[in-house]
């Protein structure tokens, strides 16, 4: 008897951590106890894309889609859908907008607009086993590379689909393979850069987790094409189970001949080593990642000579990142002019995206180049949850910029994004809201990169803590306007003079907020008033005494005790010299009596009490 | 391992996938309601798969639903082609179930002596 | 070797082809500021002071070589505001106080805030709390002062063969170091040389017993030492 269901339950990290390994446990239990086990297998996929509904799990042949699932509703689930056919409704996608539970996952706006090359197996295979990615098309691109292409056709064909870097800076990829075939040494490197560092961004780990043999053999390919014997995948040691998987691909593929010495029997050998990176930012520069596999200290070494001339170990180095090489397979299956029927005509094919911040739909996303930034944020993500307003959307992490919204119908492409200030980036993007500061914002990430910064060149390593002690002034009421002019002076040094991407790119948050929301960094300044009432300095929390029942709840829960007042005598009162700003009493008030005040009738103490 | 090995593996493999594609020419949806179950539907949906799998016939995907309110022809069982009327069996039984697949699903002749309904797809 | 055709402050140069732009400047005697380099160690591009203008776009000359036809422009208004900014950052990333230093009018970067016409620091200062390490018996590392140039470190591992010093840490945490991180006095790979006092441009690393302003470094003795070593 064959298998009549498929149940793919999603064990990318997010949903790990929602505990779905759990829920796979509950299932196989109930499917084992009803006699289905021989009927419906389960199979453990990578990232489904929207995490922050996890545990996910989607059911093949009817691709129903259910989220939250706890393992108490495996019973359920066995019953009613394996059994009897009749899919549990509560834990099915429920579509916000259309109030109406949808069945199918093609019929889910989140999934509807996105376009998988990419992720094409992400979520639909099981990593951890290289039959299924073989019965996806896997290796046959290889195959035909090593069999039917010569090497400069493979890099031609590269050239022409116009693929550009995914890392973030859009270089053509082509190019860079041109460089290393044409190079000299005895021996050249593949490298894969997986040293994914942008605060919220986890596209490449979703691959590496989801589909770890699109980037082997993508690697495996431009070996081939450019003549190299050795490759590398740099992935930061915080990536447990990505590594996982990718040991176990490589010990599969090394197994079935398909890395390692004399490739699918053609002659052709290369095979790929495992290097974990500590976790440095920096270390995503290449030449920094270069340093950091050979041993030395994670910091950037002058260019040129480039690496694809002198590289690792002295030699020629071909560098991509995870989403780089997770295209290459399908591009030399399917052609560059397929490949050029994807996204625009300067950016073709598709961009992975890890959406966050405050976005209905948060997770995964691969999305053709081209789409605005509107249809990305509000149709895949499903715009901004709670009824609040957008505020700005935030690519390329710490080293791209904030855009606000009358640039949201921009096209997201390399050229566009730079224009406004941001940057493409790897693909994190974090929508905010009215309730995010922007001067607030431009701190957390001078924060990051400042502590990021690897110490070796001026304007970056003193630089970038500069910057960040003006930041914290303004945010604490004691900014001046001159340090507005200090601070695009900064940063604009800092992105001219500076050794390495990281700091030329670092003020980038900070300039890009000055240019479009210079007016909230006004306020912090001119009214001592943080409009998003985040920065705690600016902001007293206050009682209003109409509204009071005197239920005495905020003083319980005060963590300072800074609440008085007398049960059932209102007001209760705040002590603001006490008041350490935790927000506890607004959210425990259950009759909204406590406001939140900033640049308003908290001035005048506010400067007294902060003397 | 040659190439031709590797497309050895993939014909193998692609059969485990084949339920994860969607694609399918024929679809047969056996009820598997309370009523369907006691009929007799988890032998005639097992008749079906049993069979399918051994003939190979890849295009072909076998689902359930739930009640459809036909209790008094339980286990009903629905077959539906693309562009060609949806034919609905009742009274089915796993012998039946094997002449379904043989006969209609694969040479295109509905057998018209279980058929209770036809509809517009 | 071949010559190479480059356009300096607007003056046609020929120089051998590898040269850097700092040295084809050099040998016109054109000025060009400098802290991290020091001739006869390798250059890293460290300090930033030692920009210049290539084309419109801004490189450091110690590491950047020179290209057929390269327009180099070594000074101008933007490149002397971008310097004299890298500067200040450098005084204000430590606590540089010259009046008690005993490098006090032997020292490269105060030279070159004279020399720069910096009159004041416009970023705010970092008042960082450092050590200082007095654990070695004729030398001192004084944390305060040290600009991380990496001067010490190269001519340590380039020059005397030692590999005593290393940098640690990141961002404004980074330290020279000796050895692993332990006190300098408890170094045993430590020659006792003092190569590392006469290259560090400042007062951070100095002889014991030196009083403000009395303590001169000689940081040419690198070049005279490679120059015999290589007659020999």
């Amino acid at each position: 008897m064959t298998r009549r269901l498929d149940v793919l339950v999603c064990s990318g990290a997010a949903c790990v951590s929602s505990h779905s390994a759990a829920v796979r446990d509950a299932l196989s239990r109930e499917i084992d106890e009803n006699g289905l086990s021989n009927e419906i297998r389960i199979v453990e996929t990578g990232c489904m894309g929207p995490c922050e509904l996890g545990p996910v799990m989607l059911v093949y042949p009817d691709g129903a889609f259910y989220i939250h699932v706890k393992p108490e509703d495996a019973a359920e689930i066995v019953q009613e859908h394996f059994l009897k056919g009749r899919p549990v409704k509560r834990l099915l996608w429920e579509d916000p907008e259309a109030r109406r539970i949808v069945e199918g996952k093609k019929q889910i706006p989140f999934f509807a607009k996105q376009v998988k090359v990419v992720l094409r197996n992400c979520g639909r295979i099981d990593p951890e086993n290289i039959e299924e990615y073989i019965a996806a098309d896997g290796y046959e691109a290889l195959g035909k590379a090593l069999t039917q292409m010569a090497r400069n056709e493979v890099i031609q064909v590269i050239t022409d689909s116009g693929l550009r870097g995914r890392g973030g800076a859009g270089f053509p990829t082509g190019k860079k393979w041109q460089f290393v075939a044409s190079a000299t040494g005895e021996t050249k490197y593949v490298v894969c850069n997986g040293d994914e560092g942008d605060p919220g961004a986890f596209m490449d780990r979703s691959l590496l987790e989801g589909d770890p043999h699109t980037v082997i053999e993508g690697m495996t390919i431009a070996a081939y094409a450019v003549g190299a014997s050795r490759g590398y995948i740099y992935i930061r040691a915080e990536y447990p189970l990505a590594i996982k998987r990718l040991q176990i691909a490589l010990g599969q593929a090394r197994k079935m001949g398909l890395l390692g010495e004399n490739i699918l029997e053609t002659g052709f050998s290369f095979d790929i080593e495992v290097r974990m990176g500590a976790g440095a930012f920096v270390c995503g520069e290449e030449t920094a990642l270069i340093a950091s596999i050979e041993g030395e200290r994670g910091i950037a070494r002058v260019r040129p000579p480039y690496p694809a001339v002198r590289g690792l170990f002295g030699m020629p180095t071909l560098i991509n990142n995870v989403e780089t090489w997770g295209n290459i397979r399908h591009i030399v299956l399917n052609g560059a002019d397929w490949f050029r029927s994807i996204g625009t005509e300067r950016s073709p094919g598709t961009k992975v995206f890890a959406l966050s911040g405050k976005v209905k739909n948060t997770g995964l996303v691969e999305i053709p180049m081209g789409m605005t930034l509107r249809e990305l944020i509000f149709d895949i993500g499903g715009g901004i949850p709670n009824g609040k307003k957008f505020k700005a959307v935030q690519t390329g992490g710490p080293s791209g910029g904030c855009i606000p919204e009358k640039y949201l119908d921009t096209p997201i492409d390399y050229e566009s994004l730079k224009e406004l200030g941001a940057i493409m980036g790897s693909g994190g993007m974090i929508v905010m809201d009215e309730d995010n500061c922007m001067v607030n914002i431009a701190k957390f990430f001078l924060e990051f990169t400042s502590d990021e910064s690897c110490g070796q060149c001026v304007p970056c390593r003193t630089g970038l803590p500069r910057m960040l002690d003006i930041l914290k002034r303004i945010t604490s009421g004691n900014g001046t306007m001159d340090d507005l002019d200090l601070l695009q002076h900064l940063g604009e040094m800092i992105i001219e003079t500076s050794f390495c991407g990281l700091g030329k790119t670092a003020p980038n948050p900070v300039l890009s907020t000055l240019k479009y929301f210079e007016d909230e960094y006004r306020e912090h300044i001119e009214e001592k008033k943080c409009r998003a009432k985040v920065c705690t300095d600016l902001i007293a929390y206050r009682i209003d005494e109409d509204a009071c029942r005197a239920c005495g709840i905020c003083a319980v829960n005060c963590p300072v005790g800074a609440i008085t007042g007398e049960l059932g005598k209102p007001p209760y009162i705040i002590d603001e010299e006490a008041c350490i700003r935790c927000g506890t009493c607004l959210e425990v008030c259950p009759f909204g009596a406590v406001h939140v005040l900033s640049g308003e009738l908290c001035n005048q103490d506010k400067r007294e009490g902060s003397k | 391992m040659k190439l031709e090995d590797l497309r050895k593996i993939r014909e193998q493999a692609a059969k485990e996938l084949s339920l994860r594609s969607g694609k399918a020419r024929v679809k047969v949806i056996v009820g598997m309601g309370t009523s369907g179950i006691a009929a007799g539907a988890r032998d005639v949906l097992a008749a079906f798969v049993d069979e399918i799998s051994k003939r190979d016939l890849r295009d072909v995907m076998v689902t359930q639903t739930g009640e459809r309110g036909l209790s008094s022809s339980e286990p009903v069982v629905e077959v539906r082609e693309a562009d060609k009327p949806v034919i609905v069996y009742g009274d089915m039984t796993a012998e039946k179930a094997r002449r379904v697949v043989t006969e209609h699903i694969v040479n295109g002749n509905p057998v018209s002596e279980y058929t209770i309904e036809v509809r517009e797809g | 070797m071949k010559e190479i055709l480059i356009r300096i402050d607007g003056k046609e140069v020929s120089a051998p082809a590898g040269s850097t732009i700092l040295e084809v400047a050099k040998q016109q005697g054109i000025p060009i500021p400098t802290l991290c380099h020091l001739d006869g160690l390798s250059d890293i591009g460290a300090c930033r002071m030692c920009i210049v203008d290539v084309g419109g776009k801004i490189v450091t000359s110690c590491t950047t070589k020179i290209a057929e036809g390269m327009e180099v422009i070594t000074n101008s208004d933007r490149l002397a505001e971008l310097r004299r900014l890298n500067l200040e950052l450098i005084f204000a990333e430590r606590n540089h106080v010259c009046s008690m230093c005993v490098s006090n009018n032997h020292c490269e970067l105060q030279d070159l805030a004279c020399d720069l016409g910096m009159q004041h620091v416009e970023v705010p200062y970092a008042y960082p709390r450092l050590s200082l390490d007095a654990s070695h018996p004729k030398f001192i590392i004084d944390q305060n002062r040290c600009i991380l140039c990496g001067r010490c470190v190269r001519v340590c591992a380039e020059v005397e063969g030692a590999h005593v010093w290393g940098i640690a840490g990141r961002g404004s945490e980074a330290r020279v170091i000796t050895e692993l991180g332990i006190d300098w006095g408890d170094a045993e790979m430590c020659t006792d040389c003092g190569k590392c006092v006469q290259v560090c441009p400042t007062g951070a690393i100095v002889e014991k017993g030196k009083a403000a302003a009395e303590m001169e470094k000689h940081p040419e003795l690198v070049t005279t030492l490679k120059e015999r070593r290589e007659n020999d």
